[in-house]
């Protein structure tokens, strides 16, 4: 169980280049796509699920050429948009149950019992029967992650699945993906770094439509191991520090500016050294890449 | 607060292009509004550019600005809840009242400083091109500033504070557009009610807009008013202007009252806190993982139709189940229940039976905004993934295009036809109780409400042409716009006249508005059913294309495009091929039947030839020819084929020894056999594309004739167009002339082009009269009735299929049925004038013999209403004749149904044919309709001794004796029967009618011892005067006067020799009113 894409590339008509020269490799289990917004994540989402072409380059899973035979992969597909809306006057059970029809589930009686399974599993149950227009920006939220598991998905592409959800919604949500991931390929894309570093056993960094960096997450932080430190500062010192050091991110702790800095030695004696994580890491790549622009 | 709002919103809305756009719109519609109001009056003298067109175009707003205001008002207010603007800006501190009033007066500011655009649109009319020079006076800017003062402002003020008072009551921006909605619905029925039953004061106030009352006030305007007059706001026209500002105050007032940043924001939360509490509370926990692997997948074809089918009922809902499409289907139920129950009612000549024809007008009526209800919601649903945001689910999901665009078009299809049901039960449910079981014609609203005929089917074809749009476009309000536009610009196109064939209106089919109880819908409907089929595969066209270029994804445009997409199949693609041949190959079929046949001619074609005939043959006038004397005909219907087959030996008197025979032939006649004497004529000219032939006469110096014609006449293929239902043979109901079917002799009068304006635009001198003036020696010798003929004796054999009654002229002799034909025998022993006509219908018969005349009524077998009052009102109205002229002309008098295609009433010998309309399924039980009964029975009646008794010179003041006497003569008649109060009902019917017509003549009115055939003169005021001469001096001696005057003429007479004998006769006589314009 596979997907690979290779070169794709993808120009709106407004000259935008939302991918570049693309090529991910992406196996079973749960995969992070990170990525400031407009980096191209959504976009490399919706081409992979079907909903847009590339202009170059090819998308493959499990011998589907997702380009040419998007019907195909449409039937082992659950998508989860970054935003998506619902029909206002129906029910979760009859939009899901619908939704099951179109998925290929012909025997009625499997359709219900899965869109029951799936409402208990998001815990829209009890508010089945209620039409849509009255759930709130969490309860559609999950309904979204319902019909995106409905059916055998093998592939599995969540966009931003956890905005809105509450921190139990959202526990309750990862541990379901993780669960499911066990035996399909997910892609999750995000920017909250931390969930990558939690969930996703393999990642990609995207910037400017290009890959920037893949890899495991615990391999990508190694890779900062004893480069990362922190200093807090006053809050007037840190374009002066910004002058002498490679400071990646900045926070406040305690009514003071933190600063983190990489460098390849220890900066000077102030600073105290930190354990590199995933989050130092991303930074750590785009400030190297607004860097390269400025050049 | 208030003024810096409204200074920001006119700033941000003058800011944008689009603004340009709408301006555009406005203009146009200003320059196409006034060509079509101009072209309603015909008057010769109007300005196109007129103070009364402008006022008329102002008051009816034009649906352009109404579409503009509803589009622009709501969001000024609703765009905070819309954006959720709202939730940060009302934090601010600002007065809510003061806002609310700031946004009240930018929207209507901008719809005002917008409909400016209309009237730039009217001051630019004389620079569009659209006429000439010489059409158009001074620009009238004061009338123009007038009328935008008091009917447009008023109009936008009511529209802007309907839809203000929708969104703070209702807080959607539905709501604001159904007021706007309801508002032109309440609009066009006010005047459509006025145009079919005249304008009431009910409905002058009642409309909203102030059309009714505006038309109404022009009506009374003479030109010269119209042209440059300020119209009066006086009397209906003040009130309506007066209860419309109020209830616009008041409604603004309300929604001011009502206002307040909480309430707007306010949303219906009720239950969602205890769901979301339940959900989180409540839910059964299962430990078990989704069984995927225990699950069924299928994606074949036959699943594709099955998921079809179930997505389709889903769609339904979805387009049902909101609040707003119960709220408006109660609306339209409610609508098509008053329609039919009192608008419907007066039909005609007042209030009418409920014949299942009436209640299907519905469909007529409100059926272009029923279609543009069906297109906003076709387009709704089918863009409702865009809309809700809910696409990317939806088009990553493993079915094909076509299951769920389909689905989405059956939907609205299954929604259409909910919706033609409601109108088809609602019009059964008001037969029923008004007592009109017994007339439910279930075929007729199946196939008026249901069918092609404007109703489901059409409803379903404009949903394919939606469908097809939103493929194309791939945009929502693209679609909205392009779908309504193409409808609107088609019937508007329509309307004006600037498109006359059916072929170029989707989905129309010929005839959909010319139903007669007596003949159905004729020859349109084997015309519709090719019609229909033409544009059922262009739907089908439209349904495949849609589905091939149907946004799926957000792919890029172009490539949506491409032959090699893969959403419609290449079966598919091939069917399109073949189905779009199938159009063509129909299209080309109907263009043969309709055209190619020479079953239609353009206006202008028509118009043209006439101008044509007049130039190349006016010298005709000049000539004597021969003229009709006797006429035995054999003559044979076939009804089943639009067939007649006949033979007519006529003898023709030649006093002046012409050498040429000039005949002028009607279409689709087929001479077999011309002779004269025995002997073949051949034409020495002929002139195919006028139908006009020459024969040389041999022997010229025979005083006597002898000509005989074997000739079919047969319709062939079919035709558009409301204006030619080919009356003279149809399947049921057959009546013509006998010119129809025999020649002209000499210059046909009937093909010259009488109004003015267009005699100008083809180069012909203006007509200072219709009719040949006083001294014109060869129109005093001819006939008023037919100049090319002395009064006619002779026999008609006539014969008809087996179910149906001919219609002839003369005394009937016998008849006799063989082999499933009727043969009859009718004669007509004495001269009479040549206005013959014949004809076959299927008759229900009632008979009676009254005072020596035998009186047989034919009716259809359906309309036995009134059959016992036409009776009465006959029976009579021939006592009267017989006591007041001595003894009634004839023996025989029969009076016949006919067909509403033609004029009302004809009067020829023995016979009298009466249009459907004219009372045979009135409501009779009032006075007003009882006199009307009375009045044109009598008047008919009455023409049967005149006509029998006058020769009637064919020059002015002809109709005073043919229609204006008789129908005075009426008038004393009603007033004897049923009384000077049903009398006073009449004559006030006629002065009205007077009254309102005049002012349509399309040249210039004369006086009345100068009338020239104008109808709305001689049956009104000329009967109307000659009553008062008739009270003046008693109708014994009035009798008395017309029997002395007519003895003592020697030829044709004219009415200025009865007036001056009159006035000789009766020195007190007051006359001047005949001679003053």
């Amino acid at each position: 169980m596979n997907l690979e894409i290779k070169n794709l590339s993808k120009t709106y008509a407004n000259g935008v280049k939302a991918l570049q020269d693309v090529s991910l490799s992406i196996g079973k289990g749960m995969f992070g796509l990170l990525g400031q917004n407009g980096a191209g994540k959504s976009t490399l989402m919706r081409t992979i699920a079907t909903l847009q072409d590339g202009d170059s380059g090819s998308i493959t899973f499990n011998g589907i050429d997702v380009l040419k035979q998007p019907e195909e992969l449409r039937k082992v597909l659950g998508y989860l948009p970054q935003e998506f809306g619902v029909y206002p006057n129906v029910s979760a059970e009859e939009l899901l149950l619908h939704i099951a029809d179109m998925k290929g589930i012909v025997n009625k009686n499997e359709r219900k019992e899965i869109v029951s399974e799936l409402l208990n599993r998001v815990n829209l149950y009890d508010v089945r029967k209620k039409h849509l227009d009255g759930y709130s920006g969490g309860m559609k939220q999950r309904f979204g992650i319902a019909q995106a598991l409905m059916g055998n998905p093998q592939l599995i592409i969540v966009d931003e699945p956890t905005a809105g959800l509450d921190p139990m919604e959202r526990n309750r949500f990862y541990n379901l993906l993780s669960e499911i991931g066990e035996n399909t390929v997910v892609i999750l894309s995000t920017h909250i770094v931390e969930d990558v570093s939690t969930l996703c056993n393999d990642m990609a960094i995207i910037g400017n439509g290009k890959v920037l960096m893949k890899g495991k997450p615990d391999e990508i932080e190694e890779a900062l191991q004893g480069k990362v430190f922190e200093l807090p500062i006053e809050k007037s010192e840190l374009p002066e520090y910004e002058e002498k050091y490679k400071v990646i991110s900045q926070r406040f702790y305690m009514g003071r500016m933190m600063i983190t800095v990489v460098a390849d030695d220890f900066p000077s004696g102030e600073f105290s050294g930190k354990a590199p994580t995933l989050e130092d890491a991303y930074f750590n790549l785009l400030f190297d890449q607004k860097k390269a622009e400025l050049v | 607060m208030t003024a810096s709002i409204l200074k920001h919103e006119i700033k941000n809305r003058f800011s944008h292009w689009s603004i340009f756009l709408l301006y555009g719109l406005l203009i146009f519609q200003g320059i196409w509004y006034t060509k079509g109001t101009f072209d309603y009056y015909v008057n010769e003298d109007l300005l196109m550019n007129a103070a009364a067109v402008f006022y008329k175009n102002l008051a009816g707003g034009g649906i352009l600005l109404i579409i503009i205001v509803a589009v622009l008002t709501g969001p000024i207010l609703f765009k905070e809840i819309q954006h959720k603007t709202g939730q940060w800006l009302f934090t601010n501190p600002i007065d809510e009242k003061k806002f609310f009033l700031g946004r009240f007066f930018a929207a209507f500011s901008i719809n005002s400083f917008v409909a400016l655009g209309y009237i730039i649109g009217m001051l630019l009319v004389p620079y569009s091109g659209i006429g000439d020079s010489h059409q158009f006076g001074d620009a009238p800017f004061g009338q123009l500033m007038h009328g935008y003062f008091f009917l447009l402002l008023p109009n936008l003020l009511l529209l802007t504070s309907l839809v203000f008072f929708a969104l703070v009551y209702f807080k959607k921006m539905a709501a604001g557009y159904l007021a706007v909605i309801i508002t032109v619905i309440a609009f066009l029925l006010m005047q459509t009610t006025a145009e079919s039953s005249g304008a009431t004061p009910f409905l002058m106030i009642a409309d909203p807009f102030g059309y009714v009352a505006v038309d109404n006030a022009i009506d009374f305007l003479s030109v010269e008013e119209r042209n440059f007059g300020y119209l009066k706001f006086t009397n209906y026209l003040l009130y309506n202007r007066l209860f419309w500002v109020g209830l616009s105050v008041l409604l603004i007032f309300s929604a001011y009252r009502k206002f307040s940043f909480k309430g707007f924001l306010k949303t219906d939360n009720k239950g969602k806190s205890d769901k979301v509490a339940n959900a989180i509370g409540n839910s059964v926990e299962k430990t078990n993982v989704i069984t995927s692997e225990n699950l069924t997948f299928e994606f074949g074809l036959k699943e594709c139709f099955k998921k079809l089918f179930s997505l389709s009922i889903l769609e339904i809902k979805n387009v049902v189940r909101p609040s707003g499409f119960k709220v408006i289907l109660g609306i339209v139920v409610l609508m098509n229940i008053l329609q039919n129950l009192l608008w419907n009612a007066s039909y005609y000549i007042g209030p009418t039976e409920p014949l299942t024809f009436t209640m299907t007008q519905f469909r007529l009526s409100y059926g272009i905004f029923i279609m543009i209800l069906l297109m906003v919601w076709s387009v709704e649903l089918f863009f409702k993934d865009r809309t809700v945001n809910f696409w990317q689910i939806a088009d990553a999901l493993p079915v094909p295009v076509w299951t769920i665009t389909l689905s989405r078009f059956i939907a609205m299809s299954v929604v259409a036809f909910i919706l033609a049901f409601t109108f088809m039960c609602s019009g059964i449910f008001v037969q029923t109780i008004t007592g009109g079981t017994s007339l439910i014609d279930l075929k007729l609203y199946a196939y008026d409400i249901l069918g092609y005929n404007w109703g489901w089917l059409t409803y379903v074809l404009q949903i394919s042409l939606v469908f097809f749009i939103a493929g194309l476009t791939k945009n929502r309000i693209a679609t909205h716009i392009i779908s309504v536009g193409i409808l609107f610009i088609t019937i508007l196109s329509f309307e004006l006249g600037l498109a006359e064939q059916t072929i170029y209106a989707f989905a129309a089919v010929p005839g959909l508005e010319d139903y007669s109880e007596v003949s159905g819908y004729g020859i349109w409907t084997m015309a519709a059913k090719w019609y229909f089929l033409m544009w059922a595969l262009l739907g089908a066209c439209f349904i495949l294309t849609g589905i091939w270029f149907w946004q799926r994804g957000s792919k890029s445009s172009l490539s949506s495009f491409s032959i090699f997409n893969k959403q419609l199949s290449w079966a598919g693609k091939i069917s399109l091929a073949f189905l779009l041949i199938g159009f063509v190959a129909t299209k080309l079929h109907i263009i043969n039947e309709v055209n190619g046949k020479g079953n239609f001619e353009l206006s202008e074609t028509e118009e043209h030839e006439q101008a044509d005939y007049e130039k190349k043959y006016s010298y005709l006038k000049s000539y004597v020819h021969p003229k009709y004397k006797m006429l035995d005909l054999k003559f044979d219907f076939y009804p089943d084929e639009r067939k007649a087959v006949y033979i007519a030996e006529i003898t023709l008197s030649n006093n002046y020894s012409s050498d040429t025979l000039y005949l002028n032939w009607s279409d689709f006649i087929d001479v077999q056999k011309l002779s004269i004497a025995g002997k073949e004529l051949s034409p020495i000219f002929q002139d195919t594309d006028l139908k006009i032939s020459a024969y040389l006469i041999s022997n010229k110096s025979d005083s006597v004739l002898n000509v005989t014609i074997q000739a079919q006449k047969q319709y062939i293929g079919f035709t558009q167009g409301g204006e030619d239902p080919q009356p003279d043979l149809m399947f049921n109901g057959s009546f013509g002339s006998i010119k129809d079917f025999l020649p002209t002799i000499g210059y046909d009068y009937d093909r010259e082009l009488n109004e003015n304006r267009k005699r100008a635009d083809y180069g012909l001198p203006k007509l200072t009269s219709r009719m040949a003036s006083l001294d014109d020696s060869i129109a005093l010798s001819q006939d008023a009735f037919s100049p090319d003929a002395d009064w006619v004796k002779g026999k008609i054999e006539i014969s008809t299929i087996e179910n149906q009654t001919v219609i002839a002229p003369g005394n009937f002799i016998k008849s006799c049925s063989e082999k499933g034909r009727t043969y009859s025998i009718f004669e007509i022993l004495k001269p009479q004038p040549f206005n013959w006509y014949l004809g076959s219908a299927e008759y229900g018969k009632a008979e009676l013999v009254s005072n020596d005349v035998t009186l047989e009524i034919y009716h259809d077998p359906k309309h036995l209403f009134n059959v016992e009052l036409y009776k009465e009102a006959a029976t009579k109205a021939i006592q009267f004749v017989s006591e007041s002229f001595g003894e009634f002309p004839s023996q025989q008098i029969r009076i016949y149904e006919i067909p509403y295609y033609q004029k009302p009433f004809y009067s020829f010998p023995n016979a009298i044919a009466i249009s459907e309309k004219e009372g045979w399924y009135a409501k009779t039980d009032a006075m007003k309709e009882r006199a009307y009964i009375y009045q044109t029975v009598s008047s008919q009646i009455i023409k049967q001794w005149i006509q029998s008794h006058i020769s009637v010179a064919n020059v002015q003041g002809a109709d005073m004796l043919r229609v204006a006497l008789p129908e005075a003569l009426a008038l004393t008649f009603v007033e004897k029967e049923l009384g000077k109060d049903a009398t006073d009902i009449m004559l006030k019917k006629k002065s009205d009618k007077y009254a309102k017509d005049k002012n349509s003549e399309a040249n210039q009115e004369p006086a009345l011892i100068y009338a020239d055939g104008a109808d709305y003169l001689e049956a009104n005021k000329g009967a109307v005067e000659i009553f008062k001469l008739i009270k003046q001096l008693g109708i014994n001696e009035f009798i008395q006067s017309i029997y002395t005057w007519n003895l003592a003429q020697s030829c044709n007479v004219t009415f200025l020799s009865l007036i001056e004998h009159l006035r000789f006769s009766h020195n007190e006589m007051k006359v001047e009113n005949f001679e003053k314009k």
